[in-house]
């Protein structure tokens, strides 16, 4: 027979895992295992239920946008001329 | 028999200078260390030239430069601020709560999250310095990961984690980012 009580133990998984798992989520599909213990603590638990709605919230705000655009994407021209100079002198 | 490959250093600069900033730039995020990173690939080559055999293309061979470079810079600045993650773990550390939300640090109401007064450009800001408050290897790992869509098996070579590392790495960063946000923008407005 099926120890129940174990079984349920064995779910049990801590605040700091539950969140573990909702940061998990946040870029790929949970396994099953790992979904049950999460969805279970969930439904418990206040604060990490309210966790994984806000990190939800925040993945979706950081997709709309991109900091893509405020990256330098190459190197000033002073700087080359700096960097060619230390090639010479040291080829 | 194939030919050999050579090293020509006066054409480095203006052949691959640009390609390797950018390169490093994805990886450390801050332009200023990605030159120096740059600049010290090329000095390091030039140091060990009578080492290129010339199996491999002199471009093959710069990137294999940088890309240990980049590695052990993260290794210092891993190092480095080890000690500096000062802030403390929002769950409880030990006794009979151990893993449970200190109740001083649980999430707060976001009740006033109103979608139409929210501002790209100011948002942007204030994550970037949340992000900025991480330490650097977690930084890296989470920008990799998050804004730029690097896939795991890449950001655990280019900062040389285990998988299950880098996953303890992301959910410090995001619980400590959570916390930042909350404070610095859902309730601030």
């Amino acid at each position: 027979m099926i120890n129940i009580k174990n079984t349920m133990y064995k779910m049990m998984i801590s605040c700091d895992k539950a969140t573990y798992y909702s940061d998990m989520s946040q870029y790929k599909k949970l396994n099953f295992s790992e979904k049950i213990k999460f969805e279970t603590h969930l439904l418990s638990c206040k604060p990490c239920s309210d966790y994984h709605k806000q990190n939800k919230i925040i993945t979706e705000k950081i997709k709309s946008f991109s900091l893509e655009h405020s990256l330098v994407d190459r190197l000033s021209a002073d700087k080359k001329r700096r960097m060619k100079r230390e090639i010479e002198k040291n080829i | 028999m194939e030919e050999k490959h050579k090293l020509n250093p006066l054409i480095w600069v203006d052949e691959y200078s640009d390609n390797m900033f950018r390169f490093a730039v994805a990886r450390v995020s801050k332009s200023d260390v990605a030159e120096d990173l740059v600049q010290e690939t090329f000095l390091s080559a030039l140091k060990a030239k009578d080492s290129f055999k010339g199996n491999s293309t002199e471009k093959t061979w710069l990137y294999s430069i940088l890309k240990r470079k980049i590695i052990d810079y993260y290794r210092k600045a891993s190092s480095k601020h080890e000690r500096n993650f000062s802030q403390m773990s929002p769950f409880e550390e030990d006794g009979d709560w151990l893993g449970h939300w200190r109740d001083e640090r649980v999430p707060q109401d976001w009740d006033n999250t109103n979608d139409d007064q929210f501002d790209v450009e100011e948002f942007s800001k204030i994550l970037k310095e949340c992000v900025q408050e991480l330490p650097e290897k977690y930084a890296s790992a989470f920008e990799m990961k998050t804004m730029r869509g690097f896939e795991s098996e890449e950001v655990c070579n280019e900062l040389d984690i285990s998988t299950s590392n880098l996953w303890v790495i992301l959910h410090r960063s995001r619980v400590q980012l959570r916390e930042c946000l909350e404070e610095n923008w859902f309730l601030e407005k």
